[in-house]
């Protein structure tokens, strides 16, 4: 395990590198300055030349990003140039909103895609027809479309849930939950779907496998054979999927946050881009790589622990 | 067939497990959801105390707290005292600027400056401070440059500031109000000015409400709480302020039905219908102008836009009234220069511009374009209403044989390309960015953007020093000539008004001052 997570680090190191270089060329070629992004469209050409100036905005790409890369080694990420805000707070303010997010729409993703996709797979006839239909259908519907409508039944028109906003955790445990459900329910939906269909497909794979096949002929319990043997050897891709998903939802949280006005990383790097506030946008990048990078050797030490064959390849 | 049966029964066994871990997190869900008494949650925005008043406001917040960089907002206004208040009734009335004056021919505005009032830092607002931060403000890149670098500022004895200015000029209030221009009315204290890196992340202000920052996102909301020293607490009704930012209009919409905030400042036209349904108020802040943009009056790169036949011929060809209806139920047709509320216009002004094909067609051939020609016009298209009154435009103008390319460029790069000379047309709305004083639209002499080829012309010139050396008796006669004479020269085709609204639930916000702007928050006061 350990020559695993040592590989999937080395790797990293190149990637995130490669990353952040293009993120960073490609927002200088972005139309536009920041400089006319602050002063709108009554400013002097000569003001707007000024204040790029001033932000240190019209210098080289090149220049631009090995300073940036030299203060990101030791940890400093840079300043936002609009707020002046170094984005290391930025990212430490609003993370705990697209974490809490993506976090908590993983959990339903796994209980309610690998609960309805076992269903599936072990009941068959029309309880699992239902739910590969019910399946399908949640993965189909826009989630824009659900967030809009979803807010105006539960929380305009049934006032059960805050329509907007985020409340720390610290705040109010309450709250906190309250201010989650609809973007989580939204956001988990259409992947839970997923992972139903996945899951279903990898145990019925294992289902008909010649081990299974033997088990039951030898008269295991048929729960020890589902639980034990089936559910650990399709347990594999699903978990693969998982991760998968939970790198798509932190994408998905950047919708969810605008629509229901919460303060995450997304929402900072809508903002940002808008504005041309480039330190922030290569901060927020890194730092959205970073997280995928680790996700994905959590899923590889996870692998490595369920299938020995991983461990060794 | 045992093996089944027995599987069967497990598998139901297993069912059941996952069903109950489900319904389980389902019900724990729930239960947290309805802990805590529903509707809450707003981002430290949440409001159900009536001593707390939330603004919801939209996507384009203010990105730093410099003054200069930013314009008309609730949270300069909370926290800064400017020369100039706009009143509850959409007056100026005193700030900080006790008192003031225009010169005869309005190139010298003298302030006389207020005794007693004190910064937040605790330091006292002085003339001096009025020098420092009018000459900081001159010192810095900012959006209204244009105005600010010819001014010359000096104490006049100990309680006058005088700005003097080379060209007759007298609409002062509206640069040094707390709405309007941009913020350059707001005093700032000694230390802000002494470490100008701070006013970026800081608040060094006199005005009525103090910054929390510790109970504040910037970005997403921002917590004022009454300053104990400020000088008139009737700008005080509230205990607390958040302002909230809520970038989707139908989100704050909602949340205003929800109680989450009771005044939205972010929605448009669109939402109007929904908003009245719902039992809100709908003010209208200000009207837009959506207008076809014809800046190459000299026709140097697209010479037919240099005959003022042909733009008469365009200003002919257009329906407004369907433009309107198809930009939404509150626009109404516009076909002069000057829209409904502001100077200059006037509602008895015999149409220069009904829609005739006819005469437009034969305007065209007079000027030597029978069959028309082909024009690039750009939009913004992050304003879906320029898109679609320019997208409706687009199609009568084919009716003349003009055929319109209309060119979408997104966000800032518009301005940018707007500048260039490169594009002869645009469609745009006066006051889109948050600047609206329709007769400066002809001399913005730094604005490359509405003006890029900086055209003059002396009819224009006259009426408009007419004008700026106005006396407040004679101002709105020569607005309405103004008017009149932009309007014949069609360097702008007029097309419709469509008002910004904003949306609220038992507050009382006043009226808005000519462009735009309400009193500060703390000024408003429950209904009833």
């Amino acid at each position: 395990v350990l020559g695993v997570v040592v590989r999937r680090l080395l790797l990293s190191i190149p990637l995130m590198f490669v990353i952040s270089l293009v993120v960073f060329v490609l927002g200088s070629l972005a139309p536009g300055t920041v400089g006319q992004a602050i002063l709108g469209p009554t400013a002097t050409p000569e003001a707007v030349a000024e204040l790029n100036e001033q932000l240190g905005a019209n210098r080289p790409v090149i220049t631009q990003y090995w300073d940036w890369l030299q203060n990101a080694l030791t940890g400093d990420l840079g300043t936002s140039i609009l707020s002046g805000r170094p984005v290391t707070e930025t990212i430490g303010s609003r993370i705990p909103v697209t974490l809490s997010l993506a976090l908590c729409a993983t959990l339903l993703v796994i209980v309610l895609g690998t609960g309805v996709g076992t269903i599936a797979a072990i009941r068959g006839g029309f309880i699992g027809r239902l739910a590969e239909v019910l399946a399908v259908l949640s993965r189909g519907l826009p989630s824009f479309w659900l967030a809009l409508i979803a807010a105006l039944v539960f929380a305009v028109n049934l006032g059960w849930l805050p329509v907007s906003g985020y409340v720390p955790f610290g705040e109010s445990p309450s709250a906190w939950a309250q201010s989650l459900v609809l973007p989580v329910a939204v956001l988990g939906l259409g992947e839970a779907a997923l992972i139903a269909i996945v899951t279903r497909a990898e145990m019925l794979a294992a289902m008909r496998s010649d081990y299974v096949r033997s088990l039951r002929a030898n008269g295991y319990p048929w729960k020890r054979i589902v639980f034990k043997h089936i559910t650990k050897n399709a347990g594999g891709p699903v978990l693969t999927m998982v991760s998968l998903v939970f790198v798509s939802l932190l994408g998905g949280a950047i919708l969810m946050e605008q629509i229901f006005a919460m303060p995450g990383l997304g929402t900072q790097m809508v903002s940002s881009t808008k504005r041309h506030d480039l330190p922030v946008i290569q901060g927020l990048t890194v730092f959205y790589t970073a997280m995928v990078v680790v996700v994905f050797l959590l899923a590889d030490i996870a692998q490595a622990l369920l299938n020995p064959k991983v461990r060794t390849q | 067939m045992k093996p089944h049966k027995q599987g069967l029964s497990a598998g139901r066994r297993g069912w059941r497990w996952v069903g109950s871990v489900s319904v389980g997190v389902l019900a724990a869900a729930l239960l947290a959801a309805c802990g805590g008494g529903g509707g809450g949650g707003g981002g430290g925005g949440s409001s159900t105390a009536s001593d707390t008043l939330t603004i919801a406001i939209d996507g384009f917040y203010p990105q730093t707290f410099e003054p200069n960089a930013s314009c008309a907002n609730q949270i300069f206004q909370l926290a800064y005292e400017p020369l100039i208040r706009i009143s509850t009734s959409g007056e100026y009335e005193p700030g900080i600027a006790e008192s003031w004056e225009y010169s005869d021919n309005n190139t010298v505005f003298t302030m006389k400056i207020r005794d007693g009032i004190k910064f937040q830092d605790g330091t006292d607002v002085t003339v001096q401070s009025v020098v420092d931060t009018l000459n900081h403000y001159k010192s810095v890149p900012g959006v209204n440059d244009g105005y600010l670098k010819p001014w010359k500022v000096k104490a006049l004895g100990e309680d006058s500031v005088q700005i003097s200015y080379d060209e007759p000029f007298n609409a002062m209030e509206s640069i040094l109000a707390d709405a309007g221009n941009c913020n350059n009315g707001m005093i700032i204290s000694e230390a802000g000015l002494a470490d100008p890196e701070k006013l970026k992340t800081e608040m060094f202000g006199a005005g009525p409400y103090e910054y929390v920052a510790s109970e504040s996102e910037p970005g997403d909301h921002y917590t004022f709480k009454p300053f104990a020293d400020y000088y008139d607490d009737s700008r005080q009704n509230w205990k607390t302020i958040v302002v909230r930012v809520i970038a989707d209009a139908n989100t704050a919409l909602n949340a205003l039905e929800t109680g989450q905030v009771q005044v939205d400042i972010t929605g448009g036209t669109s939402l109007v219908t929904q908003a009245e349904s719902k039992g809100f108020d709908a003010t209208v802040s200000r009207g837009y102008g959506h207008t076809l943009m014809l800046w190459d009056r000299d026709g140097e790169v697209f010479e037919p836009l240099g005959d003022v036949r042909v733009r008469r011929a365009l200003a002919l060809a257009l329906d407004r009234e369907s433009i309107a209806k198809a930009v939404g139920p509150a626009a109404q047709p516009l076909d002069q220069f000057s829209p409904e509320g502001s100077a200059g216009h006037d509602p008895d002004l015999p149409s220069k511009y009904t829609y005739d094909v006819d005469e437009a067609k034969q305007l065209l051939a007079e000027a030597g374009y029978p069959d028309g020609f082909s024009m690039t016009v750009i939009i913004n298209p992050d304003d879906k209403d320029i898109q679609t009154t320019a997208s409706a435009a687009a199609a009568q103008l084919a009716e003349i044989g003009v055929e319109v390319e209309l060119k979408s460029i997104a966000g800032v790069a518009w301005w940018g390309d707007a500048a260039t000379k490169k594009y002869p047309a645009g469609v745009a709305s006066y006051g889109l960015y948050g600047y609206n004083d329709w007769n400066r639209l002809y001399k913005m002499p730094y604005s490359a953007v509405w003006n890029p080829w900086a055209s003059t012309d002396p009819d224009l010139d006259e009426a408009y020093n007419a004008l700026n050396t106005a006396s407040e008796a004679t101002f709105e006669d020569a607005a309405t000539q103004f008017n009149d004479v932009m309007t014949d020269k069609v360097w702008y085709v007029p097309m419709v008004n469509s008002p910004l609204f904003v949306y609220s639930e038992g507050i009382d916000l006043g009226s808005p001052e000519p462009m735009g702007n309400f009193a500060v928050a703390g000024a408003w006061t429950p209904k009833g």
